[in-house]
C-alpha cells in the first residue's frame, strides 16, 4: 500500500506543479493569438484586438501607430507639426494672409481631401469639410461647459447664432489639382478645413486594409467610439459573427446623473466583416429652452441639426461611413429615406419619440425591447 | 502491488486525467487582464485573477505612477496617480486612478482637465463605453472582456 501512496502523491505532486507551469511564449510562434490594439491619436482612443502571431503584429502594430501618427499631423486643425503642410499650416495659411491659398500638400491628404469632396457632392452638400468656422462657433458654446446637457442661457445662443448668421458657407471653398506629379489643394478666404467627421474613420479603414494585407482576419477595432470595425472568425461565437450594440442614447441623456451609468442598446447588429458608424448628439450636448445645441452642425442650416439623436450606418468602408453618418445626421427624414432607398443603404436612426426607424433592415439587426 | 493497487491507480489517474484535460481545455476562460495606458504607453497592468498589479514607470517622470491612497467607502483598493497630456500651467496634470478588486473594475477617480469626461464614467469592468480620459490621455483597456453578448457598442 505504500507504493501506492508514493505512486499517488508522484501523481498528484505532478498535476499540482503542472498548474504552476508558466508557459513562456515564442515570439516566433506562428500560432496566431489575441493582441491588444491601443493607440492615442487624432484626439482620440483607438482601441481593440487583432488575432495575430505574436512577432508579425509587433512590426504590424508599429505600422498602425506610425499611420496614425502620420495622419495626425496632416489632419491636425488645432495645431502645426513642424515640415508638415498639414490642415492647420492650410487653414492658417488663408486665414493670416486673408487670400485664397495654394498650398502644395502630400498625396495622403490629397486623397483623403478628394474623398471629402466626392462625399459632398454625392450627399448634395450635406457633407461639408468647408464649414470649420461654423463649426468652431458650435464646439465653444458646447466646450464652455463640463457636463453634457447643461443650461446654457438663451443670451449665449442667441449670440452663436448671430455669428453664425455672418459666416458665409462659401461655394467651392475647396479645389484639388495635381501638376507634375505634384498635389495641391486651394483653400478659398472665409473657408476653413475641418477633417473630424471624416479622418478617424478613414485612418482607421486604412488601418484595417492593411490587417487584411497581412492576413489577419480575425479584428474588432474601436475607432473612436463612433465607429466599429469587425473581421471574421471571432472566437466568442460559435459561427464567428461580431456582436454591436446600438446605444439608446435617450437613455444615456436620461441617466446623465447617474455615474458609470451603462447605457442600454435598442438593437443589436450581427455579422462579419463590416462596420458600423453611429452620429449621435447625445454626449457632447448642451441645451436651451429644450433644443440641443452639439457638435453636428448642418452646412444647409449653419445650426446643429435635431432630427434625430443618433444615425448609424452598416457597411464596409468605415470613411466612407464615419462622413455618411455626419451628412445623414443633417438631412431632414424625408431627404435621408429618399437617399438611403435610392442608395440601398442600411441605416437605423434613434427618434426623439424613444423609438427607432430603421431603413433597409436586414435579418443581422434584432431589435431590443 | 497487487492488482487491486493496479486497479486504484489506474482510477485515480484516469479521473485525474480527465479533470486535467476538463479544466485545461474546457474550463473557464483565463481571467481578466486590464490595461491602463497614457498615451500609447501601458503604465498599469492589472490582473484580475491574482489581484496583482504592475507599474511601468512613465518616460515622463518615472515617479509615476505613484502609489496613494483610495477615496474611503468607495470600493476601491489601491489608488495611483499618473501624469496626463494634460498641462495646466506649464505642468502636466495628475490622473487618479483606482483599482477594486471586489467589482473587477477601474475607475479613473479624479483628473485634473475641465470636462471630467472619464471620471463620469466612474467604475468600469470591460463593458460598454470605455473609461477614458481625452485630454490626458488616459485609457482602460480589457484584454478578456466580460461577455454581455456584445462585441463593442456604436
Amino acid at each position: 500500500m505504500k507504493k501506492v501512496w508514493m505512486i499517488l502523491n508522484l501523481i498528484l505532486f505532478a498535476v499540482l506543479f503542472s498548474a504552476c507551469s508558466e508557459t513562456l511564449e515564442d515570439p516566433s510562434d506562428p500560432t496566431p493569438v489575441d493582441n491588444t490594439l491601443a493607440i492615442s491619436s487624432m484626439g482620440t482612443f483607438v482601441s481593440g484586438t487583432v488575432s495575430a502571431p505574436r512577432q508579425a503584429w509587433e512590426s504590424a502594430y508599429q505600422h498602425i501607430k506610425d499611420m496614425y501618427d502620420f495622419y495626425h499631423k496632416l489632419t491636425d486643425n488645432y495645431g502645426g507639426h513642424e515640415g508638415v503642410s498639414g490642415i492647420y499650416f492650410i487653414n492658417n495659411l488663408v486665414n493670416s494672409t486673408q487670400i485664397d491659398q495654394t498650398v502644395e500638400i502630400d498625396k495622403a491628404l490629397y486623397d483623403i481631401l478628394e474623398l471629402s469632396l466626392e462625399l459632398q457632392v454625392f450627399t448634395d452638400g450635406y457633407f461639408d469639410i468647408s464649414i470649420g468656422r461654423i463649426v468652431d462657433v458650435w464646439k465653444e458654446l458646447i466646450d464652455t461647459y463640463d457636463f453634457p446637457g447643461q443650461e446654457v442661457p438663451k443670451e449665449l445662443v442667441d449670440h452663436a447664432l448671430s455669428v453664425v448668421e455672418n459666416i458665409p458657407v462659401i461655394e467651392d471653398a475647396v479645389t484639388l489639382h495635381t501638376d507634375a506629379g505634384k498635389y495641391y489643394v486651394t483653400l478659398k478666404y472665409g473657408a476653413k478645413i475641418d477633417l473630424g467627421a471624416i479622418a478617424k474613420g478613414y485612418v482607421t479603414q486604412l488601418a484595417v486594409d492593411y490587417l487584411i494585407e497581412q492576413g489577419f482576419k480575425t479584428y474588432l477595432i474601436s475607432g473612436g467610439g463612433s465607429s466599429m470595425l469587425y473581421g471574421e472568425g471571432n472566437p466568442r461565437t460559435a459561427d464567428g459573427t461580431y456582436r454591436t450594440g446600438l446605444i439608446n442614447p435617450q437613455d444615456v441623456i436620461n441617466n446623465l446623473h447617474i455615474l458609470g451609468h451603462r447605457p442600454k442598446n435598442y438593437g443589436i447588429y450581427t455579422s462579419t466583416n463590416y462596420d458600423v458608424a453611429t452620429s449621435g448628439s447625445y454626449n457632447q450636448f448642451v441645451l436651451s429652452e429644450n433644443v440641443m445645441y452639439h457638435h453636428i452642425v448642418s452646412p444647409k442650416t449653419k445650426t446643429p441639426a435635431n432630427y434625430y439623436l443618433t444615425v448609424s450606418i452598416i457597411g464596409t468602408d468605415a470613411g466612407y461611413n464615419d462622413a455618411l453618418s455626419t451628412a445623414f445626421f443633417n438631412m431632414p427624414p424625408e431627404v435621408l429615406a429618399s437617399f438611403v432607398n435610392t442608395h440601398n443603404l442600411e441605416v437605423y436612426t434613434y427618434l426623439f419619440n424613444n423609438s427607432f426607424e430603421s431603413y433597409n433592415q436586414t435579418s443581422n439587426f434584432r431589435a431590443i425591447s | 502491488m497487487k492488482l487491486k493497487d493496479y486497479i486504484v491507480i489506474g482510477a485515480i489517474i484516469a479521473v485525474i486525467g480527465v479533470f486535467y484535460i476538463w479544466v485545461t481545455y474546457f474550463g473557464p476562460e483565463s481571467g481578466s487582464i486590464a490595461l491602463v495606458y497614457q498615451g500609447n504607453d501601458v503604465v498599469i497592468e492589472v490582473d484580475f485573477d491574482n489581484n496583482s498589479y504592475v507599474v511601468f514607470p512613465q518616460a515622463v517622470d518615472p515617479n509615476y505612477p505613484m502609489l496613494t491612497d483610495p477615496v474611503p467607502d468607495e470600493g476601491g483598493d489601491v489608488a495611483f496617480i499618473l501624469l496626463g497630456a494634460y498641462v495646466n500651467q506649464g505642468e502636466r496634470t495628475r490622473v487618479f486612478i483606482e483599482i477594486s478588486w471586489q467589482q473587477k473594475a477601474i475607475r479613473i477617480q479624479k483628473d485634473e482637465t475641465p470636462r471630467q469626461i472619464g471620471v463620469r464614467r466612474n467604475w468600469y469592468d470591460g463593458t460598454g463605453l470605455p473609461a477614458i480620459s481625452l485630454p490626458s490621455q488616459v485609457f482602460v483597456v480589457f484584454e478578456t472582456p466580460v461577455d454581455d453578448e456584445i462585441d463593442g457598442v456604436a
